[in-house]
């Protein structure tokens, strides 16, 4: 009997055809790792200010299946994308675009995934974690990538409830409850995305055109996706103080988070006036470290409010 | 033609091994979140 290449997950006529030069790190790749630091890190946060006690194990079995979980969103959404990310430079050299990861396996490795986090998120924590969980994973899949990114220039700001959702997961495995804890923390990463997501965009706007994807500075323009920026950035300051008012931060957590803010607002305003190319990536820089500095002084402040 | 047949087979026991230790890691996954359970006075 002729040998021929077994492929695990789909041993099907495909596998002796297309034959896949992967390996570890292409699966690692469609995890898309560094979305899942920050992801891993704002539901770590959520678990740790959430009132209430939990085993350390299973603390630490809710962040692994939140990190699989978006990994799971990311590898069925690059199944999904697949033609598109071939299009773009930032893309192209992704494993499936690049040939090195079958499209059907890639597909099958995100939902066996995606099941089995949402399975050991509710047997081994609780199943309004894991409720959560699949609810953050098929909006990822179908509200955003499959229904609003490819259709309307506001998929971001809809589309960006999907990574809301890991704080409030991590709240929720610790009190098996939403929680206006958890609330608090979604609205501040709801409203934070479309800014930080329209400056990647403004300056990836050619990619974005090639692909046909409506992102809102293809559709409206540079200056409106400035001015939008500029909204968000202004709404996310009262947003920013909701786990003040809420009792899950002290007031000095309150200070750095319009210190912050306010610098974010500066920001904008820079890049709103300013054409020049680095602003954009400046501005998509900063988001980022407004959101770790921001989730990493709630952790601090949590720590130091138990303390005394 | 043999070259090819032995990295095929060297493929397919990476992909074995990889298979088995996935199986192994949600075994003791599981092993472990039920002890924790267990003892937490929430097994039942």
């Amino acid at each position: 009997m002729a040998e021929r290449p077994i492929n695990l997950i789909n041993d099907g006529a495909a596998a002796v055809d297309a034959p896949k030069d992967h390996s570890v790190m292409d699966f690692i790749s469609l995890l898309k790792p560094r979305v899942m630091s920050l992801v891993v890190f704002t539901g770590f946060a959520g678990l740790f200010v959430a009132p209430g006690e939990i085993h350390p194990v299973i603390a630490a079995i809710s962040i692994l299946c939140i990190a699989v979980a978006t990994g799971a969103s990311g590898a069925i959404n690059m199944w999904y994308e697949r033609d598109l990310d071939a299009k773009m430079a930032r893309t192209k050299n992704r494993p499936i675009p690049a040939g090195r990861v079958q499209a059907e396996t890639a597909l099958a490795f995100g939902v066996v995934l995606a099941g089995g986090s949402v399975m050991v998120m509710g047997l081994g924590v609780n199943w309004v974690a894991a409720a959560l969980l699949a609810l953050a994973i098929g909006f990822y899949v179908f509200v955003y990538t499959i229904w609003l990114k490819p259709r309307t220039p506001q998929n971001i700001v809809i589309g960006g409830a999907a990574g809301a959702f890991p704080p409030m997961i991590g709240w929720a495995a610790v009190t098996a409850d939403v929680g206006l804890g958890g609330i608090a923390l979604f609205a501040l990463i709801f409203t934070w995305t479309p800014p930080h997501f329209w400056a990647l965009s403004l300056y990836k706007v050619d990619d974005y055109e090639q692909a046909g994807i409506p992102m809102l500075p293809v559709v409206s323009g540079v200056r409106e996706t400035k001015r939008q920026i500029l909204l968000y950035t202004l709404l996310l300051l009262p947003v920013s103080l909701v786990p003040c008012i809420v009792g899950i931060a002290s007031i000095w957590w309150g200070g750095l988070a319009l210190v912050f803010g306010g610098i974010f607002v500066f920001f904008s305003i820079v890049l709103f006036y300013d054409d020049t190319e680095r602003r954009p990536r400046q501005m998509f820089s900063f988001s980022l470290l407004y959101l770790s500095i921001l989730f990493a002084g709630l952790i601090v402040d949590t720590f130091v409010s138990r303390l005394y | 033609m043999n070259k090819q047949i032995s990295e095929m087979h060297k493929k397919r026991r990476g992909r074995n091994i990889a298979l088995a230790l996935a199986i192994f890691a949600v075994a003791a996954l599981f092993y472990v979140m039920s002890i924790v359970r267990m003892s937490d006075g929430t097994g039942s």
